[in-house]
C-alpha cells in the first residue's frame, strides 16, 4: 500500500465556496505539507478525509480502504490535532484523557506520559488554563499515543511561536523515523514545510495546483529578476505570476530550466521558497 | 562523519552531501565497508527532507561509491584505487589553482612559488 | 458506546455536587410529588451534557474519533435512560433512607410507578429535544424551549379554556377511562409509549445526524 491517503475526484459544494475535483495522493512513509493562502479549502479537505463533511462527489481511501465504510478502523489508526481546540475545555488534561483512552485499542499509557513530560503539559490543569502551545502540545500527545499510522494535522502551528514550532517539527522527524508512519500537514506558514516536508501539495481557491516532491520542484520553479524591458509577449508566457514595477519585475517560473536559458545571462535566477511560489500562483491567477 | 550544509549556497543540498561523502572517501576517512547512516536518520540529523537524502544515495549508489542492502542499510562500495587516485589529483589541482590565482594577484612571482614548494617538499614531517 | 456515555457523566461530575444536593433537598422538602422533581432533575442533567457538547463544539472532536455516527446518537438515547434512572433513583434513595428517620405523615416514598414515570419523562424529553437539536442547532431550540416552558405556564388557563368548551365530555370521558385503569396497566401504557416515541425519535435523530457536516 504506497498511499497512506488517496482522494479522487472529490467535490463539496458549499455557499460561497466549492472543493472541486479534488484529488490527493499522500505517500505513505513521508511527510506531505499541504499549502494554500487561506480560504483555499484547506481545511474543508481535511474534513472530507476524516469524513467529518458528507462530500457530493468522489472517493477518499485511507490505508487502501474506503473511509466511508470502514471508518471505525481506520480512525483507530489515525492520530488528528486540529488548529481549533475541540477538547472540553472545563476537564483537567488527566480527565480528558480518561475520556479518549477508552476509544482507543491501542491506546498507550505510558507513551502519553513520557510525552506530557516531554512536553511540561501540567497534568491537573484545566484545558482552559493553558495556552495555546501548551493546547496544541497536548493534543499532540494524544494523536501520538495510541500507536496511529497516519498523523492529520490542521494548521497546527498557526498562532505558536518559533520554538514551539521547531521542537514540533523535530516530534515528527522522530515519528517518521519509522517507514510505516505517515504525517499529513496543512498549513499557511510554509517556513515550516521548508524545512520539514517530502512532499508538497498546494491548493487555491478549491482546486489542486499541484503535488510532487521537493526536489522536483525546486528544479522546477525558480524565481527571476531582471531589466523589465526582458519582457515581451513571447517571454511573458514563461512565467507563472508576475511583479513589474519602474525598477525591474520579479517573476516565477514553472519551468526553471527553459527560463534560466532564456534569461540566465541578464537576469538573476534564484531558488523560489514555498511562499514566493504561493504568492505567486495566486498573484498569477488574478493578473499576468 | 561530519556533513555540514548551507541552506543559502547555490548548490542544491543533495550535491553538497555527495561531494562530501566523496571527499570523505578520497581522503580515506570513510574505508570500504563502512556503513551510512539510513536516509532517515541523516534526514532527522541534517533537518532536511528524506527525499533530499534518498537522492543523494542513489546518485551515489549509480556513481558506484555505495552500496545499499535492503534491511541492512547503505555502505561504502569497494572503490577503485586508480580513480580516487585520480580524483584526488583533480583537487589538489583544483586547490593549486586557487593557490596560482592568489600569487598572481600577490605578484609572487613562479620562481618564487617554486622555492616554498621545494622547501615543504624537503621538510620532515 | 459504554465510554460515549461515560464522556456525558465524567463532564456531569461538575455538576454532580449540585444534583445530589437538589435531590436531597428536594426529596427531604417535598415541594412537589418525588416523581416531578426527579424528572426536572433528569431534563436538567440532559440540557447539561448538552451545553457542554455544544461550547466546546465537540461534534468535530467526537466525529474524530474511532465512533461511528450511529453510536453516537445511540450513546445520547441511553444517557437520557440513565440520567432519569439515576435521578430517581437518588431521589429513591433520599426518601428510603427518610423512613427511618423523622418522616411527617404527608411524606411520599418514592415507589415503583416513580420509576416508570420519571424514566418515561426524562426520555420522552429527550427524544422531543435531540432531533431538533440536531437540525436546528442550539441557539433555535432553546428559543423553542423557551417558548414552550412558557406554554406549560399558561397550559392550566388552557386546559381550563379547554374543558370548559365542547372537549367537556371528551375530556371527562378521558378521565374516567384513566381512573377506572389500574395502575399496572396504565404504567405499561407509558412505558410503551414512550418506547414507541424514544424508538422512531433515536430513528430519526440518527439519520439527521448521519446527513451533517461538521
Amino acid at each position: 500500500m504506497e498511499h497512506a491517503i488517496q482522494m479522487q475526484h472529490v467535490s463539496k459544494r458549499y455557499s460561497g465556496f466549492a472543493l472541486q475535483d479534488i484529488s490527493l495522493s499522500v505517500k505513505k512513509g513521508f511527510i506531505t505539507g499541504f499549502i494554500g493562502p487561506n480560504g483555499s479549502g484547506k481545511s474543508t479537505t481535511i474534513r472530507c478525509i476524516m469524513n467529518l463533511v458528507r462530500k457530493d462527489a468522489g472517493s477518499v481511501h485511507i490505508f487502501g480502504r474506503d473511509i466511508a465504510r470502514h471508518e471505525r478502523e481506520i480512525k483507530q489508526r489515525i492520530g488528528f490535532v486540529y488548529d481549533e481546540n475541540y477538547f472540553y475545555e472545563d476537564l483537567t488534561v488527566a480527565e480528558m484523557k480518561k475520556l479518549i483512552a477508552p476509544f482507543y485499542e491501542r491506546w498507550d499509557d505510558g507513551q502519553f506520559r513520557t510525552y506530557l513530560e516531554q512536553f511540561e503539559v501540567p497534568e491537573r490543569k484545566k484545558i482552559k488554563e493553558l495556552s495555546k502551545g501548551m493546547k496544541m502540545k497536548f493534543s499532540l500527545a494524544v494523536a501520538l499515543s495510541h500507536h496511529a499510522d497516519l498523523i492529520i494535522m490542521d494548521e497546527p502551528t498557526s498562532g505558536l511561536d518559533p520554538v514551539f514550532r521547531r521542537e514540533i517539527l523535530n516530534i515528527l522527524r522522530d515519528f517518521l523515523q519509522d517507514e510505516e508512519k505517515t504525517v499529513f500537514f496543512s498549513t499557511h506558514i510554509t517556513t515550516d514545510l521548508e524545512q520539514i516536508a517530502d512532499y508538497i501539495a498546494f491548493i487555491y481557491k478549491g482546486r489542486m495546483v499541484f503535488q510532487t516532491d521537493k526536489e522536483s520542484l525546486a528544479e522546477s520553479y525558480g524565481l527571476i529578476k531582471g531589466p523589465k524591458e526582458l519582457l515581451d509577449g513571447d517571454t511573458k508566457k514563461y512565467f507563472v505570476g508576475l511583479r513589474v514595477t519602474d525598477n525591474g519585475f520579479e517573476g516565477l517560473t514553472g519551468d526553471l530550466a527553459t527560463a534560466s536559458r532564456l534569461f540566465g545571462g541578464e537576469a538573476l535566477v534564484e531558488k523560489a521558497t514555498l511562499e514566493d511560489i504561493m504568492y505567486y500562483t495566486a498573484r498569477g491567477n488574478d493578473r499576468v | 562523519m561530519n556533513i555540514i550544509i548551507s541552506n543559502s549556497s547555490k548548490e542544491p543540498i543533495y550535491e553538497q552531501i555527495k561531494k562530501q561523502i566523496k571527499q570523505s572517501i578520497y581522503r580515506g576517512e570513510l574505508q570500504e565497508g563502512d556503513s551510512l547512516p539510513s536516509i532517515r536518520q541523516l534526514a532527522k540529523n541534517l533537518q532536511i527532507s528524506v527525499i533530499t537524502t534518498k537522492r543523494a544515495y542513489e546518485d551515489l549508489e549509480r556513481e558506484g561509491y555505495i552500496t545499499s542492502v535492503v534491511g541492512k542499510g547503505s555502505f561504502i562500495a569497494g572503490q577503485n584505487m586508480e580513480l580516487i587516485r585520480e580524483k584526488r589529483i583533480q583537487l589538489i589541482e583544483e586547490r593549486l589553482t586557487e593557490i596560482v590565482d592568489e600569487c598572481k594577484e600577490l605578484d609572487v612571482s613562479l620562481d618564487q612559488l617554486k622555492e616554498i614548494i621545494e622547501l615543504l617538499y624537503k621538510e620532515e614531517n | 458506546m459504554y465510554s460515549l456515555v461515560m464522556k456525558d457523566f465524567r463532564l456531569l461530575k461538575k455538576t454532580l455536587l449540585f444534583v445530589v444536593i437538589y435531590t436531597v433537598a428536594m426529596t427531604i422538602m417535598q415541594p412537589l410529588p418525588p416523581a416531578a422533581t426527579a424528572s426536572i432533575v433528569g431534563w436538567l442533567l440532559i440540557l447539561n451534557a448538552n451545553h457542554f457538547d455544544e461550547k466546546n463544539r465537540s461534534d468535530m472532536f467526537l466525529n474524530s474519533l474511532p465512533v461511528s455516527r450511529k453510536q453516537i446518537v445511540s450513546a445520547k438515547y441511553a444517557s437520557f435512560f440513565a440520567f432519569g434512572l439515576l435521578s430517581v433513583g437518588a431521589s429513591a434513595i433520599v426518601s428510603w433512607a427518610m423512613l427511618w428517620f423523622v418522616a411527617p405523615d404527608d411524606f411520599q416514598v418514592v415507589q415503583w410507578q416513580d420509576f416508570v414515570i420519571v424514566i418515561s419523562s426524562v426520555m420522552l424529553a429527550g427524544a422531543v429535544f435531540y432531533p431538533l437539536y440536531y437540525k436546528f442547532g442550539g441557539q433555535y431550540v432553546r428559543i423553542a424551549m423557551l417558548g414552550l416552558l412558557f406554554l406549560g405556564m399558561i397550559s392550566a388557563n388552557i386546559i381550563q379554556w379547554l374543558v370548559t368548551q365542547r372537549f367537556a365530555g371528551t375530556i371527562g370521558g378521558v378521565l374516567q377511562l384513566l381512573q377506572s385503569t389500574s395502575l399496572p396497566v396504565m404504567m405499561l401504557y407509558l412505558a410503551a409509549f414512550t418506547c414507541i416515541v424514544t424508538l422512531l425519535s433515536w430513528k430519526l435523530s440518527t439519520v439527521i445526524y448521519q446527513k451533517k457536516d461538521f
